[in-house]
């Protein structure tokens, strides 16, 4: 039995022309566009999960050719909302063959609109599938597969039972990206991110062995690339910390982290972590508005840091880490001055480089029920839903004044300019920690 | 071994600890950019260590056009000889 794991490809930028020009193009915007690219790690964990005497194929549409003609005995889609359509069609193509195959649906916009990706495939999945996968290839070899599995049916997902993804089956040639996911969870509930409805307001880890297990096996499998972990937040469950980072200090390598600016608090703890390898701390500042921060989030968690940013950033870039921060623009009380100040922000704090997105209503969230409320979210296909397109009607900006200001932001960071005065800057923190 | 050749372990050394890359697939023919994955972060991190290692200064116009590791190496040392002459 042969099951075929597909990762549609998808839209990087749909409807905005000059942005997807400048990112593509821009000789300083080589690192940013890497960040985007990268496998579906949920796919290779599923197929970890396969027990023996079930071949796995791996295909990710954005570097291989899917091939329809292949007889195989399942193929399982995820995708996330802008990859939707796209995995609808795909599914559609399988089906058209003189003998399909039998076709499964799970990710992140199957589990939100379960209906939609019903219509596509004889098997959809909810929520996370650790659980769901196992039982359902038990039910299909014994001829008695259903139409919908749910995680909350089944037993909670243990993380540390969780295997090591396969990373075997990727072609090393097509990533220089290396994702790993130590742990899932967060508790902050931000009102435009799906994350706490979809993993749970908990954290949960996998434990430092395992996490160390996988960064040995992709190394093996994709060697020189870099490690990029896609924890919302991976250093909030404190208990490994210690633990974790002395591991991977000895691992000698480098990798991408997630945090939230609290992080920035503890010059100590960023030390450890520099000395662990961190080079750069991916964080979400969302906005410089006040108001809009505390429609994100009701708990008002990130309005209550915005005083801190600046101090905590200085913290943390003084350690030698970088810093990445996302921005999202389009909300509620931004205004052509928002783009403008947001790029000042991030030049004058030295931000390595900034991701700032497009209000995105992403079902499953509170904004899109908010919006939705409001009649603002338009009519636009889950193509459109890229971050960097516009799919909502602003109370005080036209769709071409984001898109020019998103334009205007990025120009005002993505320069040589900037590059040069930026790395003055980390050259001096380097030497001057050296010196120490 | 000759100073170059020792030299040359001690750029190694820097290069794999702050790429984060084993020390053994270390070598001349690595692209900067596109193998190491060298953003201008860890490059900045490079340039300062070989300055504090050896005493020399790097001016950051020679690095700029440099794309292996071999064409790196090479720059180091003639910045070396230059300031030990």
């Amino acid at each position: 039995m042969t099951v075929a794991y597909i990762n549609p490809s998808f839209t990087f930028i749909n409807d905005n022309e000059p942005l997807r020009e400048f990112i593509e193009q821009s000789p300083f915007m080589y690192f940013y566009s890497q960040f985007w690219s990268g496998f579906s790690n949920g796919l290779l964990t599923l197929a970890a999960l396969a027990p023996e005497g079930i071949e796995s194929v791996y295909i990710d549409e954005s570097a291989d050719t899917i091939p329809f003609d292949t007889s195989f005995d399942i193929v399982a889609l995820t995708a996330t909302t802008q990859q939707a359509g796209r995995a609808y069609e795909i599914a559609d193509r399988f089906r058209q063959n003189a003998n399909p195959p039998y076709i499964v649906m799970g990710g992140s916009h199957a589990s939100f609109i379960p209906d939609e990706a019903a219509a596509h495939a004889d098997t959809v999945f909810i929520g996370e599938a650790e659980n769901t996968w196992p039982a359902f290839l038990e039910d299909f070899r014994a001829g008695k597969a259903h139409s919908l599995y749910r995680a909350e049916d089944f037993d909670p997902v243990d993380m540390t039972a969780i295997p090591v993804p396969r990373y075997d089956l990727l072609n090393p040639d097509h990533y220089n990206m290396i994702w790993i996911q130590s742990s899932r969870g967060c508790p902050i509930n931000c009102e435009f991110c799906s994350a706490t409805k979809y993993f749970g307001r908990h954290y949960r880890t996998k434990s430092v062995e395992q996490v160390t297990a996988e960064i040995r096996t992709a190394r093996k499998h994709l060697r020189m690339k870099q490690i990029l972990f896609a924890d919302d937040n991976m250093f909030a469950g404190r208990d490994r910390n210690e633990k974790l980072l002395a591991e991977l200090e000895a691992m000698n390598i480098t990798f991408v982290a997630q945090a939230d600016i609290s992080i920035g608090k503890d010059p100590f703890f960023l030390r450890r972590l520099k000395e662990a390898g961190c080079s750069i701390l991916f964080i979400g500042f969302e906005s410089l508005d006040p108001r809009n921060l505390g429609l994100m989030n009701t708990t008002a968690w990130k309005h209550k840091k915005l005083a801190k940013y600046a101090e905590y950033i200085r913290n943390i870039t003084e350690s030698g880490i970088g810093v990445y921060g996302a921005f999202i623009v389009g909300y509620d009380h931004d205004t052509e001055d928002t783009f403008d100040n947001l790029a000042k922000f991030v030049t004058d704090n030295y931000l390595s480089g900034a991701q700032i997105t497009v209000v995105t209503p992403l079902p499953g969230t509170d904004l899109r029920e908010r919006l939705r409320k409001d009649n603002r979210v338009l009519s636009t296909g889950w193509e459109n839903y890229t971050f960097f397109d516009v799919n909502i009607s602003h109370p005080g900006l036209e769709r071409t004044q984001i898109e020019e200001g998103l334009l205007r932001s990025y120009k005002a960071i993505y320069n040589e300019e900037y590059l040069n005065r930026k790395n003055r800057y980390y050259h001096k923190v380097f030497l001057r920690n050296l010196k120490r | 071994m000759s100073a170059r050749e020792t030299n040359e372990q001690r750029i190694k050394a820097i290069i794999s600890r702050v790429a984060g890359f084993p020390l053994e697939e270390i070598n001349e023919e690595i692209r900067i950019r596109d193998d190491l994955l060298v953003d201008s972060l860890k490059q900045m991190e490079i340039v300062a260590r070989i300055e504090h290692t050896f005493d020399i200064p790097l001016e950051e116009s020679k690095l700029v056009c440099l794309e292996t590791l071999g064409e790196f190496f090479d720059l180091i040392h003639a910045e070396i000889e230059a300031a030990s002459a």
